[in-house]
C-alpha cells in the first residue's frame, strides 16, 4: 500500500472510530491527575502555557490513535505558525511541515518551509538518539541554490563539510538530532532521568539541552480532552520546547514559540 | 584600482548592543558573533539612524537620516526618488547584489534592486533558511563578478512575540520554575511602566521581566547559530580572502533597561548596535574601537566605498567607517552623531564622546555623561553646572545638522499611520530648524 493511501485509509478510520466514541484517548470528563504540579498560582502544565501558541487548533485536532514511535514508525508533522492572539486563542497557520521517518539506526527527514526542502539522512544510535553521521541536502526553488553537506560527530567534536566549506564545532554532552528525541522520549526513559544533551537541528549545534518529564496535562482536543505526558526542553538558543506524548508512545504535539509541530500522521 | 572585494552584510534584528558573550555579557553565549568580533574590528560606539526597523534599514539601504528619505516610521514609504544600495551598485558596478531575509523597506520592491534568495518571516521560522539560501548562494556561485549579497536575519525581534500567547501569561508561566536560570534586572531598571508598549508590561511582576530578559538572549543565540552557520561557510569557502563582512543591527532592544523592551526612543538600549566589520588581512582582527561615533547611513558609505561605486545623491551625512576599520589614521572623524526617533512623538538624540542630550518634541530634556553615567540614570540637566551647557552645545551640533538634511517634504504612508503623524513629525523638524 502507498504510503499517502495508507495515511489516508488511518486518517478516515481515526475519523469513524472518533465519531463512534471508541477513542480511548479521548477522555471527556478526566479525573484530575495527582501528578499535576501548582506553581504560584498557576498549575503550569494545565493551564495554557504548554499548549497556549496552538490553542486555535487544537479544537480541530485529533490525537493520532495508530502506530507508536518506541518502533520503526513513519510521522508527519504540520509547522503551525504562531501569528497572534484573539479572542483568548492562538491564531496562526500552517507554514510547512516534517516528514520523520524512523528504522533502526537510521533517521530521515524532510522538511519544508519558507521555499526551502530540507532532507537529512541521519545514522546514529536509535537508543541513545545519538548521531554518528549525518548528510544533509537543501534546496530551494531557484537555481544554484543546492548545496549539500556531510556531517560526522566522533563523541567531542561534530564536523560539517560541503564542497566549499569546512566547520567544527565541539561538543560537551552526547549529540542528538532533535528528531531522534522522538523515539527517546517516546520510550518513557526520560521519566526516570532528565537528558542533557547537545542538538544537532538540520547541521546547526543547539548546545547545552536539557529535557525532563514534567507531568500530566490535559489537554483540550476536538470532541474532548486528551491526557498527555508532558516534557520540557530548555537550554541555549531555543524557547521553551513541550513535547506532549500520549500513554503508547505517540508525541502528538510540539510548541516552542512561533513555531509549532503538530502531528499529522503516524504509521 | 584593485578588484573590489566581495561585501557580505549580515543583520540581524532588534538586537542589544551588548547581548553578545564576546563583550562580556555573561547571561548568553554567542560562539557565531564571537567568531566575527574576534576576526575582526567591533565598533562599539554604533548607533541606528533611528531605532526602528524601517526608517533604520531605509537608512541603510540609502545613506540618508529618516528625516530625508521619508520612512519616519514602521509603516513609512521610501521616498520614490531616492536610490537604494541595490539599484546604485548594480547601476555602477558589475557587482551580483543578491538578498535574503527581511528587507523591510516600504515602497520600494526588493526583487527589482536584488537578485532576491529567500523572503523573510519571524525568526523561528525563517532564519535557518535564509542561511541556507545565503550558504546555497555561495555554493554555488560561479562568476566572476565580485557579489555583494545580504543576509537578512530577523531574530532576536521575536522576542516581540515571546510570549507566544493566546491572551494569558503564556510560556511565562515557567518564569517561577527557572526563576534561578533568570538573569537579574538591569541596575538602571525602574518599576514603573513607560507608556511605549505598556499594554504589553503593565502587569508584569520583576520575574516577567527576568524571563523577557531570559527569553530574549535565547532568541539572540538562535540568531547566532544561523549567523555563525553563514559566516563560517563565507570564511571557510574560495571567497574567503577577498571578501569584506559586516555584521550589525537595526537598532536595540530595552531588555529590560530603564523598564523598556522594545525600541522605537532613544536611550542607549534601544539606539545603540553592534557592528563588527572584518576583512583577512586587512582589517585588524580582535580589534574594539570605542571611540568613533559611527551610524546607520555610514553602512551606506563604507559598502560603496569598498564596492568603489560613487557616492549616491545627496548623502552629506554620511561617512565610510573603511579608513577607521584599515586602522587607518583619520583625523577628521566626526564629532557628533545626530539620531532621531518618531514614535507618534518626536525624540533627537545627540551624542558625542562623552555626552547625550535628548530633546523631546514636548520640550523635555535630558542630558547624560556617558562616561560616567553609562546607564543613562543621572538627568544633568538636573544639574546647573553641566546640564545646561552641554544642551547648549548639542543644540548648536543639532542646528549644524539641520543645515545638511534636506527634509523629505511628503509622508508617504504605506499602511496603518495617518498623514498627519508625518506632518507632525515635519513641524517638530522645522521648529528645531526655526529655533535660534
Amino acid at each position: 500500500m502507498e504510503r499517502r493511501d495508507f495515511l489516508k485509509k488511518t486518517s478516515i478510520t481515526v475519523g469513524a472510530l472518533y465519531a463512534a466514541g471508541h477513542l480511548p484517548l479521548l477522555a471527556a470528563n478526566s479525573k484530575k491527575n495527582p501528578r499535576k504540579k501548582k506553581i504560584g498560582s498557576l498549575n503550569i502544565f494545565t493551564d495554557p502555557p504548554a499548549i497556549e501558541p496552538i490553542t486555535g487548533e487544537l479544537d480541530k485536532f485529533t490525537p493520532a490513535q495508530e502506530g507508536t514511535m518506541r518502533s520503526a514508525f513513519a510521522a508527519s508533522y504540520a509547522l503551525l505558525y504562531w501569528r497572534n492572539a484573539k479572542h483568548g486563542k492562538a491564531t496562526g497557520d500552517e507554514r510547512g511541515g516534517i516528514d520523520v521517518q524512523m528504522r533502526d539506526d537510521l533517521l530521515q527527514t524532510t522538511e519544508k518551509r519558507q521555499g526551502n526542502t530540507v532532507k537529512t539522512h541521519i545514522k546514529g544510535n536509535r537508543e541513545l538518539g545519538a548521531a554518528y553521521t549525518w548528510t544533509l541536502e537543501s534546496m530551494f526553488d531557484g537555481p544554484d541554490s543546492r548545496f549539500v553537506e556531510d556531517g560526522s560527530w566522533d563523541g567531542r567534536k561534530m564536523t560539517v563539510a560541503s564542497a566549499s566549506w569546512k566547520q567544527e564545532r565541539d561538543t560537551k554532552h552526547p549529540l542528538i538530532h532533535r528528531w531522534m528525541l522522538l523515539p527517546r522520549i517516546a520510550s518513557g526513559s526520560i521519566k526516570k532521568a532528565p537528558l542533557k544533551f547537545d542538538m544537532l537541528d538540520n547541521s546547526t549545534l543547539i548546545p547545552d539541552q536539557e529535557l525532563r518529564y514534567e507531568g500530566q496535562v490535559s489537554v483540550p482536543v476536538q470532541g474532548g480532552t486528551a491526557e498527555l505526558d508532558s516534557y520540557l526542553q530548555t537550554g541555549r538558543a531555543i524557547q521553551p520546547i513541550h513535547y506532549l506524548v500520549d500513554r503508547d508512545g505517540r508525541v502528538q504535539l510540539i510548541t516552542s514559540s512561533i513555531v509549532n509541530w503538530v502531528l499529522r500522521d503516524l504509521q | 584600482m584593485k578588484n573590489p572585494p566581495n561585501i557580505v552584510f549580515i543583520h540581524v534584528d532588534q538586537m542589544h548592543w551588548e547581548a553578545m558573550s564576546a563583550y562580556g555579557n555573561p547571561y548568553l553565549k554567542t560562539p557565531g558573533m564571537d567568531r566575527i568580533a574576534a576576526d575582526g574590528t567591533s565598533f562599539r560606539a554604533s548607533y541606528a539612524a533611528m531605532p526602528q526597523c524601517c526608517p533604520a534599514r531605509t537608512s541603510w539601504y540609502t545613506g540618508r537620516a529618516s528625516c530625508e528619505h521619508g520612512a519616519a516610521g514602521n509603516g513609512y514609504k521610501l521616498s520614490n526618488g531616492i536610490p537604494d544600495l541595490g539599484q546604485w551598485i548594480g547601476k555602477h558596478s558589475d557587482y551580483e547584489c543578491v538578498y535574503a531575509g527581511k528587507w523591510h523597506i516600504l515602497g520600494r520592491d526588493l526583487a527589482k534592486s536584488f537578485q532576491q534568495i529567500c523572503g523573510s518571516a519571524r525568526g523561528e521560522l525563517g532564519d535557518a533558511p535564509i542561511a541556507r539560501a545565503c550558504m546555497g548562494f555561495i555554493e554555488n556561485y560561479k562568476g566572476d563578478r565580485p557579489f555583494f549579497l545580504n543576509a537578512g536575519f530577523m531574530n532576536p525581534h521575536d522576542c516581540c512575540y515571546s510570549a507566544g500567547a493566546a491572551g494569558g501569561v503564556g510560556k511565562y508561566a515557567l518564569a517561577e520554575s527557572m526563576e534561578d536560570e533568570l538573569p537579574p534586572l538591569p541596575k538602571n531598571f525602574v518599576p514603573k511602566v513607560p507608556k511605549r508598549y505598556a499594554e504589553k508590561t503593565k502587569d508584569w511582576k520583576e520575574i516577567h521581566w527576568r524571563y523577557y530578559m531570559y527569553t530574549y538572549y535565547r532568541w539572540v543565540e538562535m540568531a547566532d547559530a544561523e549567523v555563525g552557520r553563514l559566516y563560517d561557510a563565507v570564511m571557510n569557502s574560495r571567497f574567503a580572502d577577498n571578501t569584506v563582512v559586516i555584521f550589525t543591527s537595526d537598532h536595540g532592544d530595552g531588555l529590560g533597561f530603564h523598564g523598556n523592551t522594545s525600541k522605537g526612543y532613544m536611550e542607549e538600549e534601544a539606539w545603540r548596535v553592534p557592528l563588527i566589520m572584518v576583512e583577512k588581512g586587512k582589517i585588524p582582527a580582535g580589534r574594539v574601537d570605542n571611540e568613533h561615533l559611527t551610524i546607520g547611513y555610514d553602512l551606506t558609505a563604507t559598502i560603496l566605498d569598498y564596492a568603489q561605486v560613487p557616492s549616491m545623491p545627496k548623502m552629506t551625512l554620511a561617512k565610510s567607517i573603511r579608513p577607521l576599520a584599515e586602522g587607518d589614521s583619520v583625523d577628521d572623524w566626526r564629532e557628533y552623531i545626530v539620531g532621531e526617533s518618531f514614535f507618534a512623538e518626536g525624540e533627537v538624540g545627540v551624542r558625542d564622546a562623552r555626552h547625550k542630550t535628548i530633546f523631546y518634541c514636548d520640550g523635555q530634556v535630558k542630558v547624560f555623561d556617558l562616561k560616567a553615567d553609562p546607564l543613562e540614570m543621572n538627568n544633568l540637566m538636573d544639574s546647573p553646572e553641566i546640564g545646561p551647557s552641554v544642551m547648549a552645545k548639542h543644540k548648536a551640533h543639532l542646528k549644524e545638522y539641520l543645515g545638511k538634511v534636506e527634509l523629505c517634504e511628503e509622508g508617504s504612508v504605506a499602511k496603518g499611520e495617518a498623514v498627519d503623524a508625518y506632518n507632525t513629525y515635519l513641524k517638530f523638524y522645522r521648529n528645531m530648524m526655526s529655533e535660534e
